[in-house]
């Protein structure tokens, strides 16, 4: 069963032993940032179940940001989408990887229910994990190294770009 | 302080005024040069999206905008950034006006600006978003005279009350990757009660230890 990736901050979803005045079992209202939709519909992308294109995915979503940042997620089960009536459709990511656009999955027709039910799925079923900076600016250059991302289509500011260039050895 | 300036109470005036404080202080004689009528398409270009867009007129009846020379000036500008930082949605990856306005003032105040910083991060009613946000900012500048104020602030907001700074705090640090961290990264891990930060800190502590 394939795996859906949701982009959070996991701070954002610590629960009461991290925050002294939330109450067991709920969550920081902050987390549902994370589940901002935008005309009632939320992007996430489709993992294999043997995670085998999760840092294509990771490097595609990181080329397309301002700057290399750590990289945080929650990875639960597709079924999980079906169990709490939340409908997927394909649509193309706008990551500079084609294929890893071809992963993109809109959320849609979400109700303020749903997004709940969503919340309560990344906070009890979901893994939440984190790729630190230095290894996504690898995952980056290791993309454009292998021509799964073209460098003219990153969309990382010229500093950045430059980090990218010296883990490829093009600016030593 | 300019009467205008006190006078910028509400929110949407705070907000104005931090455009206006990084506008003038990019290029002072910007007010020269507008056009009468609109000067939204320039704070655009300097990446400042107005909301709403403001003219000419009222940039110039509001703007008094000083360079900052004391750390009361400093404290002031960090306020007003922290006020108008209230209204933004934080991404990683994704630059912020918060952290462009911060990054304007260190370019022009320099270690002076950290060490304010410091003061203000510290308070009792802080926001802790724009508390971590302004950590992982500090992690990733690219400025080496305030390293050492910045890699001070770090390691010290390791042992904040709110675990979202102290995540955000270690992630800093993991951007400074400074093995000098090591020892005040080992005694927040020591010390880190909830077990997922803990195991957070644990992986930075394996990057700056030379293992990932």
């Amino acid at each position: 069963m394939p795996l859906i990736l949701r982009k959070i901050r996991k701070a954002k979803w610590y629960r009461s032993e991290a925050v002294p005045w939330l109450a067991k079992e709920d969550l920081q209202a902050d987390a549902l940032v994370d589940l901002a939709t935008k005309g009632n519909r939320l992007s996430v992308f489709v993992v294999e179940d043997d995670q085998s294109n999760l840092e294509r995915i990771i490097a595609g979503i990181a080329a397309n940001c301002d700057f290399i940042s750590d990289f945080d997620y929650a990875l639960f089960a597709q079924e999980a989408l079906d169990e709490v009536k939340i409908n997927a459709e394909d649509t193309s990511g706008e990551t500079p990887d084609r294929v890893v656009n071809s992963w993109h999955r809109d959320l849609v027709e979400l109700s303020a229910a749903n997004i709940f039910a969503l919340a309560k799925v990344i906070a009890t079923k979901a893994e939440r994990k984190r790729v630190l900076s230095k290894r996504v600016l690898e995952l980056v250059a290791l993309a454009v190294a292998s021509g799964q991302i073209e460098r003219g289509k990153l969309g990382l500011k010229p500093d950045q770009i430059a980090k990218v260039d010296q883990v490829l050895g093009l600016n030593t | 302080m300019d009467k205008n300036f006190q006078h910028a109470n509400s929110q949407i005036a705070i907000y104005r005024l931090a455009v206006l404080t990084r506008i003038l202080e990019s290029d002072p004689e910007i007010i020269n040069s507008l056009p009468a009528e609109d000067v939204s398409a320039e704070l655009r270009e300097i990446g400042v999206d107005p909301q709403p867009t403001f003219n000419l007129i009222e940039l110039a009846a509001t703007c008094r905008v000083r360079k900052a020379q004391s750390p009361s000036d400093i404290e002031d500008k960090i306020r007003v950034l922290f006020e108008a930082a209230k209204e933004e949605i934080f991404e990683d990856g994704m630059e912020s006006n918060l952290t462009r306005g911060l990054s304007t003032l260190v370019e022009q105040d320099g270690a002076e600006a950290i060490i304010v910083l410091i003061r203000l991060i510290e308070i009792e009613n802080r926001n802790d978003e724009i508390a971590a946000e302004t950590l992982r900012w500090a992690g990733r500048l690219d400025h080496p005279s305030s390293y050492e104020p910045r890699l001070s602030l770090l390691e010290g907001s390791l042992g904040d009350d709110s675990a979202r700074v102290r995540d955000a705090a270690s992630l800093a640090l993991a951007s400074m990757d400074d093995e000098h961290a090591l020892p005040a990264l080992r005694a927040a891990i020591a010390r880190e009660k909830y077990a997922e930060l803990r195991e957070d800190m644990q992986q930075i502590l394996a990057q700056l230890e030379g293992g990932s």
